[in-house]
């Protein structure tokens, strides 16, 4: 609206600039600082020598060997990893976000005795110190695995049902935001059409903020595939093991660092997120903030 | 919405269902299973040897297992009294066996071994699994450091450590927590042994590297400092023992490559100088490349001693409801120790066996044979305490060779203090 | 006017198809339920069935009552949370006042059964190859043994010394008694069979058969009842002697024999002190036998956080970085990504999409993988860092030294959270600034306000009322950032070690913890449960002050 009532002056070079054109510099800048690691890494996946430490220049030589032999590896069934990850990523993500969902809807358009205590608890319990809960959660599964033992330790679904448990923390708040910025008129106007309390939260609500669910299972999906520490005590079969915690493997040993076939694996690894990162991107800030601030 | 919300209900439904079918279908540990675990060299070392016993006892299944050598330990210290550990760890350094045994988690294997059976071993090997009186485990092979020279820029074999130059020592010890195990021929140049010996020759509690002697010792290593041990965690050793010495200018500043010509290590690393590697591909052979000679003697004369490491196979403590097959484990362990495997270990993968008679064949070998004449050891201590001991001593080593301690002596004696306190720590 | 609207949404009846979901729903849940009871009940686990079946009756009375949807909604993620978090916080609560640790890792069963496995020693004498063998006659059990030194082959049967056979009464088995030996042909053969006894195969035998083999004794010297030959895995008995005779009913050991250290003396007995180990008369200061177990040990370890001089000095050096880094981490990120949106929210400009897309890359990588690429990077001796872009020589030790000292190794931190963090801040604040009115620039400008004014004063408040609790969750989240830390230095460098405590320059509270409960120097799980319960404390008060003053929560809550 501005622009229409300013006139149109002839292109000055040092007005561009100091309008537009360092904003370019300032992009170039901070896209080099986000980008050459990322180069680095996918140069040295081609990099047929096994040492991140000798490549001095980005893609000076390009072959997929790494590639070709990580997919060969008999004690190291990378292709098996990924479909693990992939498995444990998209089954953990999906439920962690249908069950906040559901206590979000509670928490945003019900109004019930405990309501504030058991929000502002959920926060809380967030803030604990999760990673020294290991012991904890270890002998629980080892208990439980002695009566059922594919709830149990080295079983993957023992392993996405303490997915699941530290999912409601983290994801009800946020859906709790975006439940809020659904206009109530809305379900009450569906509750005078006869709709029912499940019919509003599955058809109408949970369609509303259906681009939101899916960046929310997005970021789900990348911590729960990030995760290596809980993953690597609770997995042992090298059959049953996820890309982070197998990955490792290829450079943990301090006799052996193989960096070239982690660097293929990391590039591999990376690409289902990234791929689905830029591709969700434009719903991304509203997934982030939970609708506290309008993206 | 309604059919897509059914749809994801569905498919994590199924998804969950088909997950479970694949659990079960996996088969849950039976009696006559033997779990293995190891950690990636060890693994590779050993499958096939486990693969024949396998294939050779039909009432049992061999199971190995990759597990991460620096967190292994820490897995089984949960894992074994949560019912959910290994039957046998192979390739255990034998100093973690105090540790693991203080915490519940090995059990002593005295009662397996008969008396024929404990003379199979070269001395000390056996020895070296014994904690509190207790075996704990059988030899898989030993392991000692040497030092090798590149005979083409050394064709004599040094005899004192004054006669090496700064630049020509090649030695590889950790930025953080250094390396006293590669550095012990040099502090026993000074007489300072870690800890005291009783009179059966058995290392006690006591450090013994406090006196006078440990002191010059750490002045001698601030004296030497990074000139004469190089970086620490230096990735070029290799090349630079490899390739001949190249003097050339950078930025007006003389660099010189290739210049060491002596290398303290151990076996684990002759396959990496006899194909070469990365930037220096050329290897190197044995005799006419490289020659394996024992430590030069100290500054003042003294001979350099070093640690005897053994890799070998404990068995883990059985819990209530969750027992170990102890007689598959049993048949596994005297089957790695016999002459026919340890000799093949050798064979391929270039493992010194602790089995005589296997050793005795592969004498012939110039580099096994030019590491046991490179030996001059003791056993490495294998006291719960040396976890912690090894990060203690090896800090306050690296901090002196880094010139980080103005004075080297007091740092010293203060490292003894702290060694001294957590080894009682740990006993008491 | 909600609560109204709640009524009719009760009474509203439910269409056909979503109540046969939710008894198809309920139907499988309770299904699996059941059969899980089932197998809790064989197994004789009274107590965790008659808890599941309780669980089951209140879950399916709150889906097939009328009313009460709150807890419909909620059921099911609090059913996880409950398992998941609060046991999870309910166990480190009370790990905290346990001395649970490496020699302190299991029950008290554990380590009785841990000191009997070691409690015997290998005395001199011949040892022997045995078959399990019963008596024809009475049936009674022993071992056909044949000794490994001079062939001679006898019969030993529990509490008997053995009775020797000649040659006329046992065959000898076609293998060689030493399964592994190399020369098949002349190696020493055991016997296999004897008349009068039946050989029996060990791989038919229940565990009880097992057990009644394992507890044959034959004695070898009737004045010393505690030395005898036993068999352990079945194929060969040794001369052992018992060292310590455990006594369930008096929960003691009583040593037997002198031990060979001078420990302790024939005669001594071990009883549980308070410490979770046996010692000599219970007492704290006499010896112990190792293998340990679980305790209550109260406070001790709260005790020991607050008034141990050893803990002070790291603790304070720890506590103090973590405030740093977090905090250095949350205004960094905060102000790049800030600058960044500022720059960007410029209608003129061109390619917006295209930096934008470059820029969340950081973001969109998996974390632990980047943590690894920047261990790379930031290599002292040959990283890209230093060699290509400092231009430092390739493999010198004078090049910086990125994470192995100090200073060096907290910028590192910081800058690799820096690279993690930004793309965050940058979306979100870019969302926040287009949620300004644009009325509100245009009032400034025509006030005459500055671009500088008019941003201090007018977009930075608006911008962090609406921001303000993400940078307290992120402030909550860096504080303890476990994985970032861990993976670059582990909490390194380490310093000389001179206190009890391993302790590093970029160790944070959290890590510093979780090497006390995990790593080589001796687990300390108790220790460590009691501070992540401080830590705890400490992260949601912080949060809860902060939350309070900022008016957002107020609205939320």
């Amino acid at each position: 609206m501005a622009m229409a009532t300013k006139t149109r002056r002839p292109f000055n070079i040092f007005r561009w600039f100091a309008s537009t054109g360092w904003r370019h510099l300032v992009g170039l800048a901070v896209c080099s600082f986000a980008v050459f690691p990322l180069l680095y890494i996918l140069s040295t996946s081609l990099y047929p020598n096994n040492d991140i430490n000798n490549t001095t220049a980005l893609f000076a030589d390009v072959s997929p060997a790494n590639y070709i032999s990580l997919l060969d590896q008999e004690s190291r069934p990378f292709g098996r990893w990924y479909l693990n990850t992939v498995y444990i990523g998209i089954v953990t993500s999906v439920g962690s976000v249908f069950l906040s969902a559901l206590a979000a809807f509670a928490f945003s358009r019900l109004r019930f005795k405990g309501r504030r205590p058991g929000l502002l608890s959920l926060i809380l319990m967030q803030m604990f110190p999760s990673i020294l809960g290991l012991v904890a959660i270890y002998s629980l599964l080892s208990d439980v695995g002695r009566v059922f033992p594919i709830l149990g330790l080295n079983s993957q679904i023992g392993l996405m049902m303490v997915y699941l448990g530290g999912s409601l923390g983290a994801g009800t708040y946020l859906m709790y935001g975006f439940f809020n910025t659904v206009p109530k008129e809305i379900d009450e106007a569906a509750t005078i059409d006869g709709a029912s309390h499940a019919r509003i939260f599955f058809s109408i609500i949970l369609r509303l903020v259906a681009p939101i669910l899916a960046v929310q299972m997005l970021l789900s999906y990348i911590g729960v595939t990030s995760d290596f520490i809980l993953a690597s005590i609770l997995l042992s079969d090298p059959n049953s093991l996820t890309l982070a915690t197998g990955l490792q493997q290829f450079i943990s040993d301090p006799y052996s660092k193989d960096w070239s076939m982690f660097a293929a694996g990391a590039v591999l690894s990376a690409l289902p997120s990234v791929a689905l990162f830029l591709g969700l991107q434009k719903y991304i800030t509203s997934g982030l903030t939970g609708g506290a601030v309008k993206g | 919405m309604k059919t897509t919300t059914r749809k994801v209900v569905g498919m994590f439904t199924a998804l969950t269902v088909l997950g479970a079918g694949l659990s079960i279908a996996t088969p849950v540990s039976a009696a006559s299973e033997l779990v293995i675990w190891a950690d990636k060299g060890t693994l590779d070392t050993i499958k096939a040897r486990v693969g024949a016993w396998d294939t050779a006892n039909a009432e049992y299944t061999a199971k190995l297992v990759e597990k991460d050598f620096g967190t292994v330990r820490e897995i089984l210290k949960t894992a074994v009294p949560g019912g959910t550990g290994p039957d046998i760890l192979a390739g255990a350094a034998h100093d973690w066996i105090g540790n693991l045994a203080a915490a519940n988690v090995l059990t002593p294997i005295d009662q397996y071994l008969p008396a024929n059976f404990k003379d199979d071993f070269v001395p000390g090997a056996l020895q070296a699994m014994k904690y509190n009186g207790k075996y704990y485990g059988t030899p898989g092979w030993t392991e000692n450091i040497a030092m090798l020279r590149n005979v083409k820029k050394a064709p004599k074999a040094v005899k004192s450590v004054n006669d090496i130059k700064d630049g020509e020592l090649g030695i590889n010890y950790d930025a953080t927590n250094s390396d006293p195990y590669h550095m012990y021929p040099f502090q026993t140049m000074f007489d300072a042994p870690v800890f005291t010996s009783d009179s059966n020759g058995d290392w006690t509690n006591k450090v013994g590297m406090g006196s006078t002697k440990g002191a010059n010792f750490a002045k001698w290593l601030k004296l030497k400092g990074t000139k004469f041990f190089g970086p620490p965690s230096n990735a070029k050793i290799l090349c630079d023992f490899l390739n001949p010495t190249k003097k050339t200018t950078v930025k007006g500043k003389p660099v010189v490559t290739g210049g060491i010509k002596y290398w303290v290590t151990g076996a684990w690393n002759i396959n990496a100088i006899e194909a070469g590697a990365g930037g220096c591909k050329t290897g190197l052979k044995v005799g006419t490349g490289y020659a394996i000679d024992p430590f030069p003697t100290g500054p003042t004369g003294l001979k350099a001693k070093q640690f005897l490491g053994i890799r070998g196979y404990v068995m883990m403590a059985s819990k209530p409801g969750n027992v170990t097959n102890v007689p598959a484990a049993v048949d596994l362990m005297r089957w790695m120790s016999s002459e026919s495997v340890q000799f093949n270990l050798y064979d391929n993968y270039n493992k010194t066996p602790a089995n005589k008679a296997a050793l005795n064949r592969a004498k012939d070998n110039p580099v096994i044979a030019g590491f046991a004449n490179a030996a001059n050891t003791v056993p490495m201590p294998n006291s719960p305490a040396m976890a912690a001991a090894w990060t203690i001593w090896g800090k306050a080593q690296t901090r002196i060779i880094q010139g980080k301690e103005a004075k080297p002596d007091v740092a010293w004696a203060n490292m003894v203090k702290a060694l001294q306190k957590a080894i009682d720590t740990t006993s008491k | 006017m909600a609560s109204k609207k709640l009524k009719e949404w009760g009474e509203s009846g439910p269409s056909v198809s979503g109540t046969l979901w939710k008894l198809g729903v309920l139907g499988t849940v309770d299904a699996i339920a059941v059969t899980m009871i089932m197998v809790l009940l064989s197994q004789e686990l009274i107590a965790q069935a008659a808890l599941s079946i309780f669980v089951l009756l209140v879950v399916n009375w709150i889906y097939l009552r009328k009313g009460g949807l709150p807890a419909k909604y909620l059921t099911p993620g609090v059913l996880f949370l409950i398992v998941f978090q609060l046991y999870v916080l309910l166990f480190s609560g009370y790990t905290a006042f346990t001395n649970y640790g490496s020699a302190h890792n299991g029950d008290k069963t554990l380590a009785i059964q841990t000191i009997n496995n070691a409690a015997y020693r290998i005395v001199d004498g011949p040892d022997y190859t045995i078959k399990l063998v019963k008596d024809d006659q009475d049936g009674s059990r022993g071992f056909l043994m044949t000794n490994n030194i001079d062939g001679e082959v006898s019969i030993g049967k529990d509490g008997e010394l053995p009775v020797v056979l000649d040659e006329s009464q046992y065959t000898l088995s076609t293998e060689c008694a030493d399964k592994y030996a190399e020369d098949t042909v002349n190696c020493a053969k055991p016997a296999e069979t004897a008349i009068g006894y039946t050989t029996q195969d060990v791989n038919s035998f229940s565990e009880k058969e097992k057990a009644r083999y394992l507890a044959i004794r034959v004695i070898t010297d009737p004045a010393n009842p505690y030395v005898g030959l036993r068999t352990s895995e079945f194929t060969i008995a040794l001369p052992s002697e018992s060292t310590l005779e455990f006594s369930e009913a008096a929960d003691t050991f009583t040593a037997l024999v002198d031990d060979e250290y001078g420990n302790y003396f024939a005669g001594d007995v071990f009883k549980p002190a308070v410490d979770g180990f046996y010692r000599v008369d219970g007492v704290l200061e006499n010896v112990k036998l190792d293998g340990g177990w679980r305790v209550e040990v109260g406070l001790k370890n709260f005790e020991t956080i607050f008034t141990d001089v050893q803990l002070r000095e790291p603790l304070i050096k720890v506590i103090s970085w973590t405030f740093m880094f977090a905090i250095a981490t949350v205004l960094t990120t905060f102000i790049l990504g800030l600058f960044i949106a500022l720059t960007f929210n410029h209608d003129k400009l061109r390619g917006k999409k295209f930096y934008r897309l470059v820029m969340i890359l950081p973001y969109a990588f998996p974390g632990f993988l980047s943590a690894y690429v920047w261990v790379g990077l930031l290599n002292r001796e040959n990283g890209f860092i230093n060699t290509v872009i400092f231009g430092q020589e390739p493999g010198s030790e004078g090049n910086f030294p990125w994470l192995l000292e100090e200073g060096p190794a907290r910028m590192a931190v910081l800058l690799v959270n820096l690279w993690l963090g930004f793309p965050y801040m940058f979306l979100i604040t870019t969302g926040a600034l287009q949620s300004i009115p644009s009325e509100l620039n245009e009032a400034a400008e025509i006030d005459g306000a500055t671009g500088w004014q008019n941003f201090r004063l007018i977009k930075l408040p608006l911008l962090l009322i609406s921001i303000a609790p993400l940078l307290i969750a992120s402030f909550a989240f860096n504080f303890n950032n476990f994985t970032i830390i861990y993976l670059l230095t582990k909490g390194g460098p380490s310093d000389s070690g001179l206190t009890d405590y391993d302790v590093g320059g970029t160790d944070i509270l959290i890590t510093f913890v979780y090497k006390i409960a995990f790593s080589g120097t001796g687990q300390n799980f108790g220790l460590a449960s009691a501070f992540s319960i401080l830590i705890f404390i400490v992260v949601a008060t912080i949060s809860l002050i902060s939350f309070r003053r900022t008016k957002k929560f107020e609205e939320i809550v």
